[in-house]
């Protein structure tokens, strides 16, 4: 992770996983690079946490994974959002949203 | 869900190499991406490549982590660990050994007593509904007597007027059994005489045929049930024996059933169950209700609670008592005894007493496997701090040095299992008759259960302690050090030798708990049995009452057998007794001294009658100290006299010298004519009770033992004694042939037995302590060979230097020697009511203990210290810095 490049907040993570991957099924390094670049290169996941986190939220039935081909003719492990992935992005959302909520109170902000 | 995600971590523990490759490719594809991207930025390959890599990290690191989230970790890990515990053990197999031969010597000795505990404390009797069986007494407190026996009349009438109980039924071994007239040559078969009651009470149904009822008791009652032993042996096997019949005592009686093989009640060597009433009364009157003898055992009826039985037997014993007794009837009662109990008895002591030892065994075990492992623990630190470097978690060093341990627990365990069932297997073929229900003993689920949680239990102890402090390590402080100074060893040193103080306490308290057994034992044998057992034969010979109605029948066939045995040339003296030492007190009776008060009645002396030749003092060694033994003249009709022993001397006349005085018994007036030295006739143990000897031509018995003092071996002579009985009684049957010195001996099998088992455990504490000592010290010498050196170095003597040693090692051996004496103090009383003239707390025991265990502490610790005194600085130095 480079410096001046804020910290992931613990849990935020998978979040960001399932918000990307409810639009498009994704493979790997295309959910790093999309979040990336949608965060404006503010976030940037460190591959070290992004594959666990994969391999996590397989295990616990939100997301599938499935080989594919890539735009390139690559094989790639693609993943996409099971239905139960969808309620947890539901959920998580709606709990960040409230968690930033108070935080910018304090800030000062809101 | 939970279903799927365990199908799933299944499938991935399955298919693990499919999986691993496909964890490599996805790694390997965003590398490639990755590259490509900033290929696409203008970068030139190789410098491309390299920013990839850095980008990413340490990949194995990440895939450690992404094996971490993939679930199915722990089962995965396991079979790692196992694979890796495996290849451990193989690669030092003489500290693998060490350690399973302690666990299996330690969980062996815990599953072989438990199997005793099991089949003898645990099981339900074999009999239906076992808990509502018991035992029942007749007690007259005014007597003192609350274990007292029934009479047949009593058992009868409380039976019948009992409503709480289902069936009430008395019995009796009696000192003979039928005799078998059938076959080629009479034999005696072991008899259980019962009442109609008796199989109602057990209620085990027969396997072939009936069991006896009660309806048949009157009238027609030669009926016989047979034990299957017998009737595999003797019938083989043959289920058309029920309704045929069998000569008994030349009479025929009716094979009515065979009952199944677990059926042993009262006792296991039964062959045949019939009535009580199938007893000729001339020889036992067994219609008169004073005649108590006989053991009775009860079904309550369901529902019904012991002491609410009891209320009402007593009740009613009493009511019986009030309607029959001639005088003023006496207080009595009932006592009940679940028959569980009764049937254990005093072996429950024993049984307990063994497995608290086998228990402390497993403590030592723990405690000294615990201390290699961590020895062998603090030589692997670097391997830990290796593998904590490499990206284990501590979690994950914690598992894997548990499952070390439980793997060494569980094959420790399996072979303990295979010693506990050789050992008991052995055993029940040797000692059966030293302990209770052991024909039930076997080896069940039960053991393979208990077998498998002390060794996962054990494996936990054990394991538990190296594996936190094996875990605990730190990757640059341990690398560093090197194998010979693990980080945490000053945390270590402390544990090994709290370890070493415990085992040293445990292994006192064994090695006490068997010297106060040993000396009891030894005691034991040095009393005195009053007489020389060496070289005497035992005969027992019971003339059968149906054919030798007159006593003078069966008192010329005595004396025709005793003229026989007389002129075999190696026989040096024949002589008769009603019972020999050990295996009776004789005819119990209640004395008065003619011309002195009187006690209140029932509160009379007892006294015990046997009946005797009049060479049996001097051919059985008592000591005539006054007085003469009978001559012909003392004979059926004249008046009675008696020779009475020390005890009956001093007690009732307050001299050593009473002859010409008399006493009563039995309503006879018997005139004392000598005294001789007391004999321990009921048993070592027991202090002689006061007796009379009466002639037997004066007060026969149809049952004598003939006793033979020949020079040599007297069980060379048994085939000649036996022989003699069926040349001139072919008849009549031989029920014993026996050394008299092995049965005084014989009668302390039971603590000779429990003695040398509490040695063999005392002996394995010793040995284990003493290997836990040298573990302890050959560590510590090695840890500070460095430290020595430096001190030879500069001066110090060898002598200073091995002082430092022996310190160190010795005091948690002081340690424990203390704390174990102040354990034992209290755990010893366990032992009380086996020990014979030997306190618990006998000093001379705990001192030599003691000793023996600093011994062996001193052996254990002078030879690793001699390396430290012997060595050469400059090696020392070298060594320690390895």
């Amino acid at each position: 992770m480079g410096k001046g490049k804020p910290d992931l907040l613990h849990g935020t993570l998978d979040l960001l996983i399932l918000r990307s991957l409810s639009q498009n099924a994704m493979h790997g390094w295309a959910i790093s690079k999309y979040i990336q670049h949608i965060s404006e290169a503010v976030l940037e996941v460190n591959q070290g946490s992004l594959y666990p986190a994969l391999y996590r939220l397989e295990d616990r039935g939100w997301i599938t994974a499935e080989w594919g081909t890539t735009d390139t003719g690559r094989r790639a492990k693609i993943y996409s959002l099971t239905k139960q992935g969808r309620k947890q992005l539901a959920k998580e959302e709606s709990q960040w949203e409230a968690f930033s909520l108070a935080v910018n109170r304090i800030l000062g902000t809101a | 869900m939970l279903v799927r995600r365990v199908m799933r971590r299944l499938r991935l523990l399955l298919r693990k190499s499919w999986v691993e490759g496909e964890m490599d490719e996805e790694m390997r594809f965003h590398l490639e991406m990755e590259v490509e991207a900033n290929i696409r930025k203008g970068m030139p390959p190789p410098e491309a490549r390299r920013k990839a890599l850095t980008c990413f990290g340490g990949v194995e690191r990440y895939k450690e982590e992404s094996r971490d989230e993939r679930g199915g970790r722990v089962l995965d890990d396991m079979v790692q660990d196992l694979r890796f515990s495996l290849r451990k053990f193989r690669r030092s197999p003489g500290f693998a050994l060490v350690i399973l031969l302690t666990l299996a010597l330690g969980i062996g000795a815990n599953s072989a007593i438990f199997t005793l505990v099991d089949a003898i404390l645990l099981r339900p009797l074999p009999f239906p509904d076992p808990d509502q069986l018991v035992q029942v007494h007749q007690t007259a407190p005014e007597r003192g007597s609350f274990q007292g026996s029934l009479s047949l009349p009593d058992g009868r009438d409380w039976g019948e007027r009992s409503r709480m109980v289902a069936a009430l039924g008395v019995y009796s071994t009696m000192p003979s059994g039928l005799i078998h007239t059938g076959g080629s040559q009479a034999a005696e078969v072991v008899t259980a005489y019962v009442s109609g009651g008796f199989f109602p009470a057990l209620a085990t149904p027969a396997l072939h045929g009936r069991t006896l009822l009660p309806a048949e008791e009157e009238g027609d009652n030669r009926v016989v049930v047979l034990s299957h032993g017998y009737w595999l042996r003797e019938m083989g096997g043959d289920p058309s024996v029920v309704g045929q019949t069998m000569d008994m005592e030349g009479i025929a009686f009716r094979v009515v059933g065979v009952m199944p093989p677990d059926f042993g009640f009262p006792e296991p060597r039964v062959e045949v169950w019939t009535f009580l009433t199938v007893i000729d009364p001339a020889s036992i009157p067994l219609h008169l209700r004073q005649v108590r003898f006989l053991d009775a055992v009860a079904r309550l009826g369901p529902g019904v609670e012991l002491l609410e039985a009891q209320a009402e037997l007593s009740v009613i014993a009493q009511g019986v008592e009030e309607e029959f007794a001639e005088g003023t009837p006496a207080v009595v009662g009932a006592r009940l005894v679940p028959l569980r109990e009764a049937l254990v008895g005093d072996a429950r002591q024993t049984l307990l007493v063994l497995l608290g030892a086998v228990g402390l065994i497993l403590v030592i075990a723990c405690a000294n496997v615990a201390n290699l492992l961590l020895a062998k623990g603090l030589g692997r630190g670097q391997e830990m701090a290796l593998r904590a470097a490499l990206g284990a978690g501590r979690a994950r060093l914690f598992r894997q040095l548990l499952t070390e341990s439980l793997v060494l627990s569980l094959l420790g365990g399996s072979f303990g299992l295979l010693l506990a069932f050789l050992s008991v297997k052995v055993f029940v073929g040797r000692g059966s008759d030293l302990l209770p229900r052991t024909w039930e003993v076997g080896m069940g689920w039960e053991i393979l259960l208990f077998t498998l949680v002390i060794s996962l239990g054990t494996g936990l102890v054990f394991g538990l302690l190296p594996a936190l402090s094996g875990s605990e390590s730190d990757p640059v402080r341990g690398i560093r050090q090197g194998p010979s100074r693990g980080s945490t060893a000053g945390g270590q040193q402390r544990i090994r030798q709290a370890l070493l103080s415990a085992q040293v306490a445990v292994a006192v308290v064994l090695v006490v708990g068997a010297g106060l057994m040993v000396r009891s034992l030894a005691s034991l044998q040095d009393v005195d049995p009053g007489f020389q057992p060496e070289g005497l034969l035992g005969v027992t010979v019971s003339l059968s009452d149906t054919r030798f109605r007159e006593q003078d029948q069966y008192m010329g066939a005595y004396h025709a057998l005793m003229e026989r045995y007389r002129q075999i040339p190696t026989v040096q003296g024949v002589a008769s007794i009603r019972y020999l030492p050990m295996r009776g007190s004789g005819e119990q009776a209640v004395y008065t001294v003619p011309g002195q008060v009187p006690p209140p009645e029932g509160q009379e002396p007892p006294v015990w009658l046997l009946q005797v030749s009049a060479d049996l003092f001097q051919v059985m060694g008592f000591p005539l100290l006054s007085g003469r033994t009978f001559s012909p003249d003392d004979r059926v009709g004249s008046p009675w006299v008696g020779v009475v022993n020390q005890t009956l001397a001093r007690e009732a006349f307050g001299t050593d010298r009473p002859t010409g005085r008399s006493l009563s018994v039995w309503g006879n007036e018997v005139q004392v004519i000598g005294v001789v030295g007391d004999v321990r006739q009921e048993s070592l143990r027991d202090s002689p009770r006061a007796t009379i000897y009466l002639h037997q031509e004066q007060v026969p018995r149809s049952a004598m033992t003939f006793v033979l003092r020949t020079a040599g071996n007297p069980i060379q002579l048994a085939t000649e004694a036996r022989q003699v009985v069926s040349e001139l009684e072919p008849d009549q049957a031989v029920s014993a042939i026996e050394s008299v010195e092995e049965v005084v001996t014989g009668s302390t099998a039971r603590s000779q037995f429990i003695t040398f088992l509490l040695g063999c455990f005392a002996l394995l504490a010793f040995v284990l302590a003493g290997v836990g000592i040298y573990g302890v010290v050959a560590f510590l010498v090695a840890r500070q060979l460095h430290e020595i050196g430096i001190r030879l170095a500069l001066g110090a003597t060898p002598w200073e230097a091995m002082t430092l040693v022996l310190r160190k090692g010795l005091m948690p051996v002081f340690l424990g020697l203390g704390s174990g004496v102040l354990l034992a103090l209290p755990l010893s009383q366990v032992l009380r009511g086996l020990l014979f003239q030997v306190g618990n707390s006998d000093p001379m025991t705990y001192v030599g203990g003691t000793v023996l265990l600093m011994g062996a502490a001193l052996a254990a610790t002078f030879v690793p210290a001699r390396r430290a005194m012997r060595g050469n600085p400059g090696n020392l130095l070298r060594q320690g810095q390895g």
